[in-house]
């Protein structure tokens, strides 16, 4: 089970309906919902640099259509805390596009561990479980 | 009178003004006359006994020596002039006669009348050198030219002259003009010869003249003197034949559509052909003198451009260039302009010829295809705008829809959690349908705007009417709405959009205004060169124009987050202000507050 998840999204309904269907699969312990994306972006900043108590997160769903900040201008402003977050996040765009060139450009994102799409099926939940078990075995080994 | 007594004649050589001396044959001094002294400042009996030779110049000496030995019995023998030494170590000249008396049983002596001529001989020696100057001056002048008397006889000559005539000047000079060109008689010269001498006003013209069995075109000057009149002439023989040459060259093409244009190497029109006429409508009459862009471009031509020509002009080599020229009429007319400069055998621009053809037709179809562009363009970037709009705005409200419909099922029916899911599940649908009827009023606006019957409107009306539906919340927020423009301001565009406009941009100033003070809203309209610019100021809460520049105006996009809003208002605004033909610019800064300027071109006013 992952400790803590950031769900990043400016649309309500959707929010409410990712962390229904997390929580239902038991997916982490902490949830923290960002309806504005500058917002997880400073929180996300502290605690990378230890300024807080909060955990850096084992997951963060990240939308990529918001006001004022995009997911990927999200993206571009963590770009200097790669090294950093690679080994501790796993970040996926959770998003209703199915705009093919979207995919491609996650697909090739360092920082993006992958293209999700709204609504969030169990099936896939269960497979971002089994990748949360496989890492634990190796930190066990 | 006693002209016996020898008193009288030796007053006589003692008063005259001229040196009076007698040596004898050796040439020693025996008598010198009182006029010595104040001709040569030697006292008398200084002179007495000495060498009358020693006294002359070491170089007239030779001269003096070799007149001396002719001096016959009883004759007199003119000197050449000679100079001698003052007392005071001047030299002065001498004109000197000497007579042989030897053999006079009274004077028994050479004696020697003198007279100073230093002064005269000076004044010759001036004339000769100014005269020589003067000749310099003249010859330095390459152009011939002649000067002839009342008489018509040659006073004057350049050795240029004489070289051009292929005639001995000395051998011309006196003679008279019509007497060695007799076939110049009745000419166009010989009659102006007679006007200028008559009237004193010069004459400029250019003739043919066979001179040295060559015709040739002459540009003659001349000039009236009081003593006669002056030639001057020069060779234009080369530059007709070139001239005739081009011309003939440009008759070629005279019949067929293109113009031509011969300018002088400065570009003035020199000659044009009958297809510049009908081109541009000026005749050569009009042209002539003139600079192609100084008659056939208004002051729209920038000086930018200008230099680029002239360097091109300069550069010698035949280029080519498409400008934009005004006929006569004032009709525009696109112009392709092949300009060849014609150089002389230095090398140096002689004339430029320019062949124009009317490409008008051809910018035109350039022009509709460069508009057909892109309008394309605009298409397909509205398509993949469309593209983005669908895969996320429509689809976002799907997706939650479908995610509730999948809870709902999971969920109790008789729980709140259901009661809410639902809840959620409509508002899902409802934002469908609104995303859905956005999209719909986007593409009538762009439909419809190809075919608008534009109205006339009056700005402050419609002004008044769209801040009316607004009443309600202007008062309850307290806001300030100013206007300024002017009473009778006029619009003649379309209605709808432009109340729609107002609308969207009031709406936007009331929902972003700044929570801490009163909202200001200044809306004016001008009239100016431009067009009509309507322009709608507030200070409200304003945004980064760093961050938001390039997206303020794309669909669906937001900036600010505490704030509902879809981001369709101002795509909405841009697509009817450029449905109108118009343009539109927005000005803002973080907490002072928005400026939208909306200009409409003259068209619409």
């Amino acid at each position: 089970m992952y400790k803590q998840v950031y769900i990043v999204d400016d649309d309500e309904i959707s929010v409410f309906l990712t962390e229904v269907t997390l929580a239902e699969e038991k997916f982490a312990m902490a949830y923290q919902t960002f309806l504005d994306p500058q917002q997880a972006l400073q929180n996300l900043r502290d605690s990378l640099k230890g300024n807080s108590m909060e955990q850096v997160p084992d997951i963060i769903f990240l939308d990529i259509n918001m006001p004022g900040m995009s997911g990927w201008e999200f993206m571009e402003a963590l770009a200097p805390y790669q090294a950093h977050l690679q080994d501790k996040s796993s970040i996926y765009l959770l998003t209703s596009s199915i705009y093919p060139e979207e995919m491609d450009r996650a697909g090739k994102h360092p920082l993006l561990k992958g293209f999700l799409q709204k609504p969030l099926s169990e099936s896939t939940i269960q497979q971002l479980k089994e990748q949360a078990y496989q890492t634990d075995d190796c930190s066990l080994a | 009178m006693n002209l016996h007594a020898p008193e009288f004649y030796h007053a006589l050589a003692n008063k005259s003004t001229e040196l009076v001396l007698v040596t004898d044959p050796n040439g020693t001094i025996k008598f010198a006359g009182q006029s010595a002294h104040p001709l040569l400042g030697y006292q008398v009996s200084d002179l007495l006994e000495t060498r009358s030779l020693d006294y002359i110049h070491p170089n007239d000496l030779p001269l003096s020596r070799q007149a001396l030995q002719h001096v016959q019995q009883e004759n007199s023998v003119q000197l050449p002039h000679f100079r001698v030494k003052k007392s005071n170590g001047e030299w002065c000249w001498l004109d000197c006669t000497v007579t042989n008396m030897l053999q006079h049983e009274q004077v028994q002596g050479m004696v020697i009348n003198a007279k100073d001529i230093t002064d005269i001989k000076n004044s010759k020696l001036l004339i000769k050198e100014q005269a020589a100057h003067l000749e310099h001056i003249v010859e330095s002048i390459t152009e011939p030219f002649f000067a002839l008397d009342i008489a018509g006889r040659y006073t004057f000559m350049t050795r240029a002259c004489a070289a051009f005539l292929g005639r001995d000047r000395e051998e011309l000079l006196g003679q008279v003009i019509w007497e060695q060109y007799p076939d110049s008689i009745g000419s166009v010269f010989y009659t102006r010869c007679h006007e200028v001498s008559r009237t004193n006003i010069a004459a400029h013209f250019e003739e043919i003249h066979v001179v040295n069995g060559e015709a040739k075109s002459l540009l003659i000057s001349i000039y009236p003197r009081h003593d006669g009149i002056t030639v001057q002439f020069s060779d234009n023989t080369d530059r007709r034949k070139q001239l005739k040459q081009l011309e003939k060259l440009s008759l070629v093409a005279s019949r067929s559509t293109n113009s031509v244009i011969i300018t002088n190497r400065e570009a003035r029109i020199e000659w044009v052909n009958d297809g510049f006429t009908r081109l541009t409508g000026y005749t050569l009459a009009e042209a002539s003198g003139k600079k192609p862009g100084e008659l056939l471009q208004k002051h729209d031509k920038n000086r930018e451009d200008k230099l680029r020509f002239r360097k091109k002009l300069m550069a010698g080599k035949p280029f080519s260039e498409e400008v934009l020229n005004y006929k006569k009429s004032g009709e525009k007319v696109w112009i392709m302009m092949e300009i060849t400069p014609v150089l002389n055998e230095a090398g140096e621009i002689e004339y430029f010829v320019a062949i124009q053809s009317d490409i008008t037709e051809k910018k035109e179809t350039e022009a509709s295809l460069l508009k057909l562009t892109d309008e394309l363009y605009m298409q397909n970037r509205d398509l993949e705008e469309f593209a983005y709009i669908l895969s996320h705005n429509l689809r976002a409200p799907v997706a939650n829809a479908l995610g509730l419909a999948k809870l709902i099922k999971k969920v109790d029916k008789d729980t709140p959690a259901h009661a809410h899911a639902l809840d959620k599940l409509h508002h899902s649908v409802h934002r469908l349908d609104d995303v859905i009827r956005d999209i719909n009023q986007l593409l009538s606006v762009r439909e419809s705007s190809r075919a608008f019957v534009p109205e006339k409107i009056l700005l402050k009306d419609l002004c008044q009417e769209v801040l009316v539906t607004f009443e309600e919340e202007l008062r309850r927020s307290e806001a300030r709405v100013s206007l300024a423009m002017e009473e009778h301001c006029t619009l003649l565009s379309n209605r709808a959009y432009l109340s729609s406009i107002l609308q969207q941009l009031i709406s936007n100033a009331l929902k972003y205004r700044a929570p801490d003070r009163q909202l200001h809203l200044q809306i004016k309209a001008e009239n100016g060169p431009s067009g009509c610019t309507i322009t709608l100021s507030d200070n409200g809460t304003g945004m980064s124009m760093q961050l938001v520049q390039h997206q303020l105006f794309k669909l669906y996009k937001r900036f600010h987050p505490g704030i509902s809003g879809k981001g369709l208002g101002l795509f909405l605004v841009k697509t009817q202000v450029e449905a109108l033909g118009g343009k539109v610019e927005i000005k803002s800064k973080l907490n002072i507050g928005t400026k939208v300027k909306i200009n409409l071109s003259t068209v619409h006013v």
